[in-house]
């Protein structure tokens, strides 16, 4: 049974991962986010092949991860509109935002309770596979669902209705809160895997 | 994964589904004319005017305003996905009844709380510098309060073990 005692130092030891997480991201995370912006555009593509994509970080003062998706057909919008095949239409989020979930990841990570070295080791391996896990369930379907929210403006304007698309559905999830689970419930279970492979 | 983290896992995801849905069943202007202004505008108004009463500011629907700054409460800024969550695990954890009991109760006043103490900060951050708004807001609020409501749940579960060792 942990005591009051390693109660407290656990919550010390978290509160300066994150904070130390938190910094390191805020002043160094856009180099981190780049190098993810290929796989951002792939799981894209993967999800809605309508499209051929190109993720990038702008060059303004706040710094943004652009979804710029060149439709690969014509995809229609209203019975008598669409977009035309190789019309280019972008999206975005801040690189902050992409940031929340894998802070909240890794500081679940490093925190997570283990009883011997092999299970530091194991969570370790584990930690690139659960940053792409969480990376593919959050940013590209945000950025997915701005352009389908493009989208919906678009048929209202022209004065229809049309349900939600799931990629839009999924972008109010995470949005509401999700983003924030993902990780956390993530990181339990890789720890939770830890803990039960290498049992002392 | 052990039988009891798998369970704790899926239960939180599949009510947080819940709750989120349940969420959205409620329309934006209920949450704009009714419960922002009740829940959360008049009570951050009256710490700022308590404790700056030079600020003398005002709520309409789901705005907090004054001379020198603006601020509106929209849906996902009234501490709900963080209730859902905290809630979610609480329900999934699989305490006794009365655990569980003080586990809602005392998470549903954590988590407002912290989220009064994130809007009235807020409002006094756009006083001071907007700039800065967007860095807190989107990035270091959210993931310190996340921080704050594991420490609960990590007290209240070592609580609630205790209590329950306790009684055997």
């Amino acid at each position: 049974m942990m005591n009051n005692n390693l109660q407290l130092k656990l919550a010390i030891k978290a509160f300066l991962i994150w904070l130390a997480l938190s910094l390191a991201g805020f002043f160094w995370g856009e180099h981190l986010i780049k190098v993810l912006t290929p796989f951002y555009g792939e799981v894209i593509e993967q999800i809605d092949s309508n499209y051929q994509t190109h993720v990038f970080i702008n060059n303004e003062a706040e710094k943004k991860v652009v979804l710029a998706a060149t439709a690969l057909r014509a995809i229609p919008i209203v019975a008598d509109k669409s977009l035309p095949a190789g019309r280019t239409i972008e999206s975005n989020g801040t690189v902050l935002h992409a940031l929340v979930p894998l802070v909240i990841l890794l500081t679940v990570i490093l925190v997570f309770p283990l009883q011997n070295f092999k299970q530091r080791i194991f969570l370790a391996v584990l930690t690139m596979p659960a940053i792409l896990f969480v990376s593919a369930l959050t940013v590209p379907l945000q950025l997915l669902g701005n352009l389908e929210v493009g989208y919906m403006n678009a048929v209202a304007k022209y004065g229809y209705t049309k349900d939600a698309p799931w990629a839009l559905e999924w972008m109010l999830l995470t949005e509401g809160g999700g983003r924030w689970l993902i990780p956390v419930l993530t990181g339990i279970g890789c720890g939770g895997v830890a803990r039960k492979l290498f049992v002392d | 994964m052990d039988f009891h983290t798998l369970r704790f896992v899926v239960v939180a995801a599949i009510l947080y589904g819940v709750f989120h849905w349940a969420y959205h069943q409620v329309p934006d202007t209920t949450l704009r004319t009714v419960i922002y202004p009740n829940l959360i505008g008049h009570s951050a108004a009256k710490v700022i005017n308590t404790m700056t009463p030079e600020r003398k500011v005002r709520v309409k629907d789901n705005t907090i305003s004054s001379n020198k700054a603006v601020l509106n409460i929209v849906r996902g800024c009234d501490g709900s996905g963080v209730w859902f969550m905290l809630m979610a695990a609480i329900l999934g954890f699989g305490a006794k009844f009365k655990h569980l009991l003080v586990g809602v109760v005392l998470g549903t006043i954590a988590v407002y709380s912290i989220n009064q103490v994130r809007i009235v900060g807020l409002y006094y951050l756009i006083e001071w510098n907007r700039n800065y708004f967007p860095m807190v807001h989107t990035y270091f609020a959210p993931t310190l309060i996340i921080f704050l409501i594991a420490a609960f749940f990590l007290w209240w579960t070592r609580w609630s073990m205790q209590d329950s060792n306790q009684e055997r």
